[in-house]
Parts: structure tokens; sequence; C-alpha cells
């Protein structure tokens, strides 16, 4: 696995488009990974608030953070589709941050 | 303070003076109404800027021998130098010439003038275009309701005309009481003290008479009778030709400094040109006897003498004055300073800055920086809210409801002072930039022209609001009053918010929290909208009102639209490759009206 990556970091030397695929597969992740700690921060506060109001406010803030989530993972796929078919990054892979299976982290299922 | 105590002071003084004296107020009403129509004639003649008028004015005063003549046939026709001179000073207000093509007309006004002295000394004949003063200005007024702007213009300058008569009548009037103090015999006296007194006798007579044709007409009467000796007589005519300057200098009082400017050099004209007779006054008289000799004059008839040695000393004036007008420019240029208009400059894109590319970035968006200070302070004072309250962390509902006082700024004279001329230095630096650079940093400025134009939009947009937003503000009708201030306070929490992520104070100040604000405006138009028909249905507000307010929520809508696009790219923290991927999980409207709707269905599920 490690030799691989090398192998990808050396490819990336010499190919510009590869390297700005890589760059832009790096952010997607930490920008995801952000997103998916906003959400769990979110959650937490949710099951303490007995607000009802703050409650639908939070509930909408975690519906939207669940948005783009979705959306940056397929994006996260589509840059790996375009980047060929070995794309290990450093970040990690797109396993890391799935969130529709995930029951808590899917919003809907902690609405009222 | 003091400037605050001024306007007062000035209202009891002058009201004190109206109660002392009856005379006083014709002679202060006349002075209004000269400056009123002062103010009509330059309305008039800037509905003619950029047109038949200019193109005319420009043709016939583009040569010094051009405006001269101008001046010289239009005073001999008008019969009233002064005339010619303020409606010269309101031509330069609209900005119809420049002070150069002014002064040659002033100086052939000098000239013109002399043939009413030979009028009245030859014919007796007194031109009294006063007469026509009232039928001018019911004319004018008619007219002014015409809708034709060339017609409402001509409107405007026969009633400012009409009321440059009626002011001098006024100011005659009053000065009616002083005028049977001139005995004219009194002073008699030779020599130069007598030169100089009698020259003043003239100034002061004019001023009072507000008619160097007056004065004239006096003269000679008081010449003919023996009163006064030639010489005196001749010091009066001086007289009167620096006096006659008053009525220019009271005209330019309302105008701006190139009018002021005007007047100054029609004053320094008729002094030096009173000075320079005074001092060859015998070498004058001789040319005077010599003339009347040759014209067939006869030698006791003071009265033909008089105006050819009007027309003598003038035509010398015009002839030593001719050669300084250039430099007479440059000395009012200096003494009477426009007023300074402020005006936002660049600070930051420097020339050299272009070379660099980073710093070219850098310089650029530091200068939108400041675009977006000056449009934030326009919009919040533009609104009525004050600056320390939107941008602290005070409570913004209370002390707005409460507002009973609106001050109106002029948003478009703001920005086009402190926006627009940024805007457009930004755009010129932008356009010197290489189109070598690399693809990032052409891209940067891509999105920071892009951020700039979002900040004109805001601005656009706020003007638009401000009308019914000042309105309604100080409406009866509580109601409207309310969904008013929620307008503002929607924008003053938008202005507050980004202010936040500017400075890095959110714990999320990644592009995607924009989405949060964003989610929450959309909700709050849907529930809006709902609210202003319900409004309306119920008779809170009338349907004018509800509409309005419908068109004024849209206004909001585009401000909050334009700030938030410029806050993606000015206040993201985030670097270059982040950022693009920032924007890119940014969530369209449709995308946030999903999330709404979604919500909306489960709360409606029990």
């Amino acid at each position: 696995m490690k030799t691989r990556k090398l192998i990808e970091r050396i490819k990336a030397l010499f190919d510009a488009d590869l390297r700005l695929s890589l760059n832009k597969q790096q952010s997607l992740h930490q920008v995801l990974e952000q997103l998916r700690l906003k959400q769990k921060k979110l959650q937490a506060e949710l099951l303490h608030e007995q607000d009802s109001q703050r409650r639908d406010k939070l509930q909408l803030k975690i519906d939207l953070v669940h948005s783009q989530r979705k959306k940056g993972l397929i994006l996260l796929k589509q840059a790996q589709a375009d980047a060929g078919p070995v794309n290990l990054t450093a970040a990690g892979t797109d396993s890391d941050h799935r969130c529709d299976d995930d029951a808590a982290n899917d919003g809907s299922d902690t609405r009222d | 303070m003091l400037r605050k105590a001024l306007l007062p002071s000035i209202f009891v003084l002058l009201a004190y003076s109206f109660w002392l004296s009856p005379d006083f107020i014709a002679i202060a009403s006349g002075v209004a109404i000269f400056l009123f129509g002062m103010l009509s004639l330059e309305e008039g003649f800037r509905a003619f800027s950029g047109g038949m008028l200019e193109k005319v004015l420009k043709r016939s005063t583009d040569k010094l021998w051009k405006s001269l003549s101008f001046g010289i046939v239009t005073t001999s026709l008008m019969q009233s130098s002064s005339l010619v001179s303020v409606i010269t000073i309101s031509f330069m207000s609209a900005g119809l010439i420049g002070l150069s093509e002014g002064i040659g007309i002033v100086f052939g006004a000098n000239l013109g003038t002399t043939t009413g002295a030979w009028l009245v000394a030859g014919f007796g004949l007194k031109v009294k275009l006063s007469l026509y003063a009232m039928p001018m200005v019911v004319f004018g007024v008619i007219l002014l309701f015409q809708k034709a702007i060339h017609l409402k213009g001509i409107g405007y300058i026969l009633t400012g005309i009409g009321f440059l008569f009626l002011g001098i009548h006024y100011m005659k009037e009053g000065f009616d009481a002083f005028k049977d103090n001139f005995d004219l015999a009194a002073y008699a006296m030779s020599g130069y003290t007598g030169l100089f007194l009698y020259s003043l006798i003239g100034v002061l007579a004019t001023v009072v008479m507000q008619s160097s044709h007056a004065t004239l007409v006096l003269i000679i009467t008081a010449l003919s009778s023996g009163q006064i000796s030639y010489e005196n007589a001749l010091a009066l005519a001086i007289g009167a030709n620096v006096g006659t300057t008053v009525t220019a200098i009271i005209g330019a009082m309302g105008s701006n400094a190139q009018g002021r400017r005007l007047a100054g050099a029609h004053l320094i004209f008729n002094v030096f040109t009173g000075l320079v007779a005074i001092v060859f006054i015998t070498p004058l008289l001789y040319a005077v006897d010599a003339i009347s000799l040759w014209l067939g004059i006869g030698e006791t008839d003071y009265t033909l003498k008089l105006a050819v040695f009007h027309t003598l000393f003038n035509l010398l004036g015009v002839m030593l004055m001719l050669p300084l007008i250039q430099k007479m420019v440059l000395l009012l240029e200096r003494l009477i300073k426009e007023e300074r208009v402020e005006i936002a400059k660049p600070r930051y894109m420097v020339a050299s800055a272009v070379q660099f590319p980073d710093t070219a970035v850098e310089a650029v968006r530091k200068e939108t920086n400041r675009v977006y200070d000056n449009a934030r302070d326009i919009i919040i004072t533009g609104l009525g809210m004050s600056k320390s309250l939107v941008l602290s962390e005070a409570e913004l509902e209370k002390p707005l409801a409460a507002q009973r006082s609106v001050n109106r700024i002029n948003i478009d004279d703001l920005y086009q002072r402190r926006v627009k001329s940024l805007f457009s230095a930004i755009i010129a630096f932008i356009s010197d930039a290489a189109f070598s650079w690399k693809e990032h940093q052409s891209g940067s400025l891509h999105w920071l022209r892009d951020a700039n134009s979002s900040i004109v939009e805001s601005v656009k947009a706020c003007k638009h609001l401000q009308k019914n937003m000042l309105h309604y503000l100080l409406s009866d009708n509580y109601q409207i009053r309310h969904e008013y201030n929620q307008l503002r306070m929607r924008i003053a929490l938008l202005l507050r918010q980004l202010e936040l992520l500017r400075q890095g104070l959110v714990d999320d100040h990644s592009l995607l929290s924009l989405d949060e604000i964003r989610l929450s405006l959309l909700e709050w138009d849907k529930r809006q909208n709902l609210r202003y028909y319900r409004l309306i249905r119920d008779g809170k507000i009338t349907p004018e009102m509800g509409s309005s307010l419908i068109n004024d929520a849209g206004y909001v809508d585009d401000i909050h639209d334009s700030l938030l696009a410029m806050a993606t790219t000015l206040f993201s923290q985030s670097k270059r490759q982040r950022n693009a991927v920032e924007r890119e999980l940014s969530l369209d409207d449709a995308e946030l009206d999903e999330i709404l709707s979604a919500a909306e269905q489960a709360r409606r599920v029990p």
C-alpha cells in the first residue's frame, strides 16, 4: 500500500492534472471531515435541547450540513474517478466519509 | 456648535432689523428675490446643457474676440451689463462655459454698456427692461407647468430674469430712502481727492440705484445744472462703473466657485479700469477733447463728452486687461477654491503592483475591502440606521422600532464618490494587469471583480429600497412601520454576521457557513410573503402598502444575494484549493429549498 502511494506521488510530480486532482481530493477530504464533526456537534446539542423552536433551528442546520456532505461525497467520487484507477491520498478514502448509511449521521432520523 | 448657532443668529438679527426699518425689509427681500431669480436662471440653463444652447454658446465664445463681441452685442441689446454678467455667472454655474470665456463676455459687457451712455447723453433715451419683469414671470410660470424639458427650461429662464428685475426693483425701493442724501454738489472738490471722493459717491449711488444708467442720468442732470464740475462728473462715471459690479457680486453669492470667480474677475476689471482712469485722468481728458473735436461734439456739450469718456476708459481697461486674462484666471482659481468633494481614491493599487501578480491580487483584495466598507456604511445610513448600532452586539429590534426621525442621505451622490470611484479604479487596474499571469491569479482577479460588481448591485438595490423605507418608517400605521423595520433588521443582521465572518470570529468561518445564512433568509422569505398577504387580507395594511412591501422585500433579497456573493470571495479565510472546493459544495437555491420543504413536511407529520 505504501509503495503504491509512493508511486502515485511520484506520478503526480510529473503530471499537473493528476496533481491538481489529488489536491482537490485532499481538500474535499478535509472539508468533509470538518462537516462530519460539525454535524456530530449539532446532533449532540439537539439531544440536550428542550425548546421546540431551537430544536427546529438545530435540525435545519443538521439537514443543511447533511446535504453539503452528500454533495461533497458525490464530488469526491467524481474526482476519484477522474484521477484514474489508483487514487489514494494521504487523507484517506471515501469510505471514511459515508453519511447515508450511518444512522446517527442521518438528520431525518433525529427529527421530532 | 458654532455652525449650529449661526443660522438662528442670522434669523434673529434679520428679524430685529426688519422690526427697526421697513426699508431694510425691502432691501433684504430684494436681495432674496434676486438670488431666487439666479437659482431659477441656473436651473433653466441646466436644462440646455449638452444641447443646442451649449453648442451655440461654445461656438460663439470659443475665441477671445468672439466672447468679447458676444458681451458687447448682448449688453448693447439688453442695455444692462449687470444682467449680462449675472446670466454669464449662471451659464458658468450650469457648466455651459468656462472661466476664460466668461471673463471675455464680462469685458465685452463693459464695452457694451457704454452704448447706454451714448443713448442717455445723445437721445435722453432710457431703456427700461424692468417693465417686462412681470410678464416674464407670468409666461415663465406657465411654461414651468409644461412637460417638455426645454419648455420648462425656458420657463425657468424667464421666471429667473423676471425675478432678477423684481429683486432689483425692491432693492431700489428700499434704497430710495437713502437717495435724497446724494447731494452731489455738497462735496465739490478739485484734484485727486475730489476724484477719489466722487468715484466713491458714484459707487454708492450705483449700489443704491442698482443701475449705472440711472447714475449716469443723475450725473448728466447735475452737470447740466452746473451742480458739479466736469471732472467730478467723470469721477462719478468711473465710480458708477465700479458700483455696477455689486449686482454681479450679489448674483455670485448663490453660485458655485466658477460663478464667484467670474464676479471676482468683473470686480478686478472694473476697479483696475477705474484706478487707471483716475491716475491718467489728464491725458484721458485731452484724448476726450481730441475725439470730441473729431466727432464734431461741441466744446461745452459735456453730456456727450461724458459718453466719449465712458467709452474711452472702458476701452483702455479692456486693452490693458486682455493680455492678463490667463493670469487673472490662475489668480482667481487660487483665491477662490472649488468646494472639495471627498472622492475615495485607491490606496493600495499603485502602478508598480501590476508587475507582481500576487501583490496585485492582494492590492485589489484590500481595495475591494474598502469598497465594501464604504458600501456597507452607505447601506446602513441610507436606511436610517447607525453604524455603531448595526456593528455592535446590542439588541436591534427595540432601538430601530423606537426611532422617530430618519435622516435621508443622498445614496446616489455617496455611491458616485465612495464606491464607483474605487470600483472604476479597480476595473482599470485589473485591465492593466498582464494576461500572462498564472491561471489562479487571473482567476482571483476575476472573482474579485465579480465581488465588486456584487457590492455595487447591493448599493443600487439599497437606493431603490430607500424611498419607501424612509417614507413608511415614519408612517402612522404601526403594522407597515413594523414590517419595514423587519426588512432593515434583516439587512442589519446580515451585515453583522458578515462582519463576524470577515474577522474570523465565528466557529466555522468556511464559505459553507454562508449557506446557513442563505437557508435562514429563504425560510424567512417564505414566511414573510404569506404574512404580507395576510396583512392585506385583514386590512392591517392597504394593498398599496402591501405591493410596496413585496417589491421592497425583493430589493432586500437582492441586497442579501449580492452581499453573500461578495462574501464568498472576499471573506473567505481558506486557501485557494480549499476555497474552490467550498464553492463547489455550496448549496444553490433549489437545494436549499429542498431542505426547507423536507423540514416542513417532517413538521407536519405527527
